[in-house]
């Protein structure tokens, strides 16, 4: 009798539980997205941006009810740390695909680390959006799966040369233009853009120092650039190298209008110079204070979830996220190959992956994002935006 | 325990890992990079644990072979059947001017391994500025989304892996044969006592160039191959003296004595530090882990673990210890 | 290149020669009197960098004045590195004792990515944009800073080497250890002191060089090679070679610099390593060795 209760009991409780999983997995299996960062190395402090910038992308997706064309499914950020590092990062991202069952990657802020990870991302057929390498062949290789939101890195000679001309109309006087870049990866592909841009539109370029990164002293480089007499320097380095720069340019006695670039000048640490710093430019993908709905709705978010302003990196990311989610949704499907096609039809005026200062986000058929910089200018020791007009908090401030 | 069987064992067991590894490709991944790294151990110890010429240069012939594949491939357009021997023979000619130049002056222990860590860092700025090998933004590889068995582009893993294990094979091969053969028990003797080499007709220069010359061509497959499979080298990958640092570690913790140590030092470290990757809450813990393991076994057992581990099968041996090195060498001699 | 910026060049060459002389020195001396090659150098610079910035940033203490406090917390860790892992490492090979430094490198770099982030730390202070005008060219205070303490602190080593006991008993030992020990010489406190003064040193350079440039996990491995190339140019163990060696190096990487790109400018003092390897290998300074 007993055995027979039993028998009768464990029938009953196999029924119920056959039919329970099906209907809760219908709704419950996330949309799972690879995150590949450097946690660890030598650009940690960078990995950690973009990681909060992600996360809070993801939360207020899954708040809103997850992907509505997925039924709801909530966004699942799977990390990788990269440690600063190409292998590591390939092998990650491998590892995200094979293992996590990751439909998107994201990553990977160096170009060394971001290119051999991607390739694995197309070779397993599965989207990967570049959020913040500017090496520009990585929208040149005519893959199927690679899609960047940054831009590349040799368009920053054309916000320059604009820029030059708006200077040149409020009555300064910049006839002479001088590189200072670092001789390594960033330096070289942002000042090779430089270098062709600039003279075409009829701006001499009158010295190009090098230096190596982490070099102690630069006097000989601050040196050469004050005897070139250059009105405006154009800067590509990391924010340590330019610290460091700009201290021997200071002691040289020589002042010229300086303009840096990306991430390597809008950081923190730059502005610990203090007096030294005001009054410079620099060239920057996204800025806190750049005047567009989206873009003010994620600065107060993130200062309130985070209790610290966002940078450009930042505000890549987060545009990234939503992108792929809103592509989820268009796509009503988890499959890599899916999402790809709606990542490609995606046009983006507004909503919240429209905060970078472009009319639309939206991919060409390279799977670039074409979009501008803005420039900033350090006012009372802080970052503002000045130009182009339609965005500046700000006016610009001259020393002169 | 004949040299020839210990090689056949470890050749069985990659070939047992090979096919336990196609299960899964994310396993074949960890396969692949640790064949990878145990060929380049193992042929860099054969510089160094089987001719005592230390190497801290090594990753220059990774990088000529690895950007000789990727020039020829992203610039030239040449298949891996052009470019692979290209780079081999590239390396193996380096090899044969440096140690021509350092052996024609007499530069041993310490200082050999100076020169040729000074040559890598000269490359390693040279590729650097030169515009035609990428600079630093260094060269992406042509990756189609379609397999071509004649540029090597797999969407499967495992032809990757069987190629690197064939090479690990092949090198293991290589090497035992030529132990057991003249150029071996000349090369350690010039490993034990040089002078008294050389004082007994060993022409030590021919055989340290021959040596270096083969363990370069090796590493330089190596390169080739990493080129094909991550199809993006830059300065810092290919180039850099970390890929140097990690052969060193991989012999030193596996065993130098012992043609297949460095590879049991791989097969421990790789896999470790991929795993630690992923259960390690603490950012960069796993490597503060991975550190105080070297320290601690490169203090602890000089002879590496291969080396320990072969003691203790033949019982009744010194105990482990400093003095086990020279146990160890002279137990393989007697077989 | 004008004679202005040559002179530049020359200039900042030398103060940055005195400099990389007294991160090399200490590497020098573990050397000549233990035979062991320290990989993990510049990380124990890289302590002393943020001893300096801390002192300033926690205490507003003047980076210089912390010298005094850094520079014998040095010394403590120099002889806490031979207590703890040192005086075991000399029992292994060669080979063996280079792993050791490495990893023990590799440590410290992420000991202190967890404790103090990657963040760069930078002191500010007024005289941090100063320079002094010498002719056509320009030296920043506080390379002019650094530049006189290296050279005072080299100085004094050179009095305590050649004019004490205890630099005596360095030498011996660094002369022959057995015979040192027949001596009555107690070889474990010799290698201890030695090995204190060796990081010592990098107690007075870390707190200089960080007005210069920045606190932050990695500034370390940077100067390990380049006392390196140093040491091996001027020869292994020698106090004097030190000195050539630094001034080749940071005159050639300095004109170097001026005349090509960065990164040409960077190999330049390997292809001297080089050279002087082929030509001289006991470096210059040293007495030539038998062949």
């Amino acid at each position: 009798m007993t055995r027979e209760l039993d028998r009768r009991r464990l029938m009953q409780i196999a029924a119920a539980a056959s039919i329970l999983p099906v209907s809760v997995a219908q709704a419950a299996d996330p949309l799972k997205i690879g995150v590949l960062v450097p946690m660890t190395g030598a650009t940690a402090g960078d990995g950690a941006r973009l990681l909060k910038a992600h996360e809070l992308a993801a939360k207020q997706i899954n708040e809103a009810g997850g992907i509505a064309g997925l039924g709801g499914a909530k966004v699942e950020l799977v990390v990788a740390d990269t440690q600063s590092k190409p292998e590591v990062g390939r092998s990650e991202a491998e590892r995200l695909i094979s293992r996590a069952g990751a439909s998107v990657l994201f990553g990977a802020w160096a170009s060394a680390v971001t290119i051999p990870s991607m390739q694995v991302a197309e070779r397993y057929r599965t989207p990967f959006i570049v959020t913040s390498a500017v090496t520009d062949s990585i929208t040149e290789q005519k893959l199927q799966f690679v899609f960047r939101v940054s831009p590349k890195g040799s368009w920053a000679a054309k916000d320059v040369v604009d820029f030059i001309g708006f200077l040149r109309q409020k009555g300064q006087k910049i006839d002479k233009v001088a590189l200072a870049y670092e001789d390594g990866p960033f330096g070289q592909t942002v000042s090779k853009g430089y270098k062709a841009g600039l003279p075409e539109k009829g701006i001499a370029i009158v010295a190009e120092e090098t230096f190596r990164t982490g070099s102690p002293d630069l006097s000989t480089q601050a040196a050469k650039l004050k005897a070139s007499g250059a009105d405006l320097v154009l800067i590509v380095c990391y924010v340590d190298d330019e610290s460091v720069l700009l201290r021997a340019l200071a002691a040289q006695q020589y002042k010229p209008m300086v303009l840096g670039y990306g991430g390597g000048h809008v950081h923190p640490t730059l502005l610990k110079l203090g007096p030294l710093v005001e009054g410079a430019f620099g060239i920057v993908e996204w800025m806190e204070d750049v005047k567009k709905p989206a873009s003010e709705t994620f600065v107060k978010t993130f200062k309130a979830a985070y209790g610290e302003a966002p940078l450009s990196n930042s505000a890549q990311a987060y545009a990234a996220t939503w992108a792929v989610a809103l592509a989820a949704d268009a796509a009503r499907s988890r499959e890599p190959l899916a999402i790809r096609d709606a990542l490609r039809k995606l046009k983006l005026p507004s909503g919240p992956a429209s905060l970078l200062p472009n009319d639309a986000l939206a991919f060409d058929e390279n799977g670039q994002n074409i979009v501008g910089n803005v420039m900033s200018q350090v006012i009372d020791g802080n970052f503002v935006t000045v130009w182009p007009e339609a965005v500046a908090s700000k006016q610009i401030k001259f020393a002169k | 325990m004949s040299g020839f069987r210990t090689v056949a064992i470890v050749g069985a067991l990659v070939i047992a890992a090979f096919l336990l590894a196609l299960s899964d490709r994310y396993y074949m991944d960890v396969f692949i990079l640790t064949c990878f790294y145990g060929a380049l151990a193992v042929s860099w110890n054969m510089m160094a644990g089987l001719t005592g010429l230390m190497s801290l240069g090594h990753a220059l012939f990774v990088g000529i072979g690895a950007y000789s594949v990727a020039w020829g491939a992203s610039v030239q357009g040449w298949p891996p059947l052009v470019t692979w021997p290209m780079g081999v023979v590239i390396a193996v000619a380096a090899a044969a001017v440096m140690g021509m130049l350092c052996f024609r002056y007499g530069l041993r222990g310490y200082f050999f391994a100076i020169a040729t860590l000074a040559f890598n860092e000269v490359a390693f700025f040279s590729v650097s500025a030169s515009v035609a090998l990428g600079r630093s933004d260094g060269l992406i590889l042509p990756t189609s989304s379609e397999d071509s068995v004649m540029m090597l582009q797999f969407f499967d893993k495992w032809p990757y892996g069987l190629i690197i294990g064939t090479v690990l094979i092949a090198t293991l091969a290589i090497g035992q044969y030529l132990l057991t053969s003249r150029t071996g028990y000349y090369w350690r003797a010039l490993r034990d006592n040089e002078e008294a080499a050389e004082a007994l007709g060993v022409n030590a220069r021919a055989y340290k160039l021959r040596c270096f010359m083969l363990s370069a061509g090796i590493s330089a497959l190596c390169g080739a191959f990493y080129a094909n499979y991550v199809a993006f080298v830059d300065p810092r990958s290919a180039l850099g003296i970390d890929l140097s640092i990690q052969m060193l570690v991989y012999s030193v913790i596996g065993g130098m004595a012992l043609l297949w140590g460095p590879l049991l030092g791989a097969v421990l470290l790789v896999p470790f530090s991929v795993l630690l990757r992923n259960i390690s809450a603490i950012q960069g813990s796993e490597i503060i882990a991975y550190a105080v393991l070297l320290v601690v076994l490169a203090l602890v057992l000089p002879q590496g673990i291969a080396g320990w581990l072969v003691a203790r099968w033949r019982r009744g041996k010194a105990a482990p210890g400093p003095e086990g090195f020279a146990t160890v060498a002279a137990a393989e001699k007697s077989t | 290149m004008t004679f202005g910026i040559f002179l530049q060049a020359v200039v900042s060459g030398l103060a940055n020669a005195a400099i990389y002389a007294l991160i090399a020195v200490g590497l020098t001396l573990v050397f000549g009197v233990m035979r062991i090659i320290n990989f993990a150098h510049g990380e124990f610079l890289m302590i002393a960098m943020y001893g300096g910035y801390f002192a300033w940033s926690l205490f507003g203490i003047d980076p210089i004045l912390s010298i005094v406090v850094v520079t014998p917390l040095l010394a403590l860790l120099g002889m806490a590195l031979y207590g703890g892992i040192v005086r075991f490492a000399l029992k292994v090979p060669e080979i063996n004792q280079m792993a050791v430094t490495l990893g023990l490198s590799l440590l410290l770099q992420h000991l202190a990515l967890v404790l103090f982030t990657g963040d760069n730390m930078l002191v500010t202070q007024p005289r941090s944009t100063a320079g002094v005008v010498l002719g056509p060219a320009v030296i920043q205070v506080t390379h002019l800073i650094a530049c006189g303490a290296s050279l005072v602190l080299l100085g004094l080593l050179y009095l305590i080497l050649r004019r004490t006991d205890f630099g005596l008993v360095m030498r011996a030992v660094a002369q022959s250890r057995d015979g040192a020990a027949l001596s009555g010489i107690d070889i474990a406190t010799v290698y201890k002191w030695a090995m204190a003064v060796g990081i010592g040193t990098l107690g007075v350079t870390g707190p200089l060089l960080v007005s210069i440039l920045y606190a932050n996990p990695h500034v370390g491995a940077l100067f390990t090679l380049k006392a390196f190339v140093i040491v091996i140019v001027g020869g292994l163990g020698s106090f004097g070679g030190v000195l050539v060696g630094a001034l080749i190096v940071g005159l050639a990487e300095s004109i170097a610099g001026a005349w090509f790109s960065a990164s040409i400018a960077a190999a330049v003092p390997f292809a001297i390593l080089i050279l002087v390897l082929l030509l001289r290998p006991e470096g210059l300074m040293n007495r030539s060795l038998a062949r």
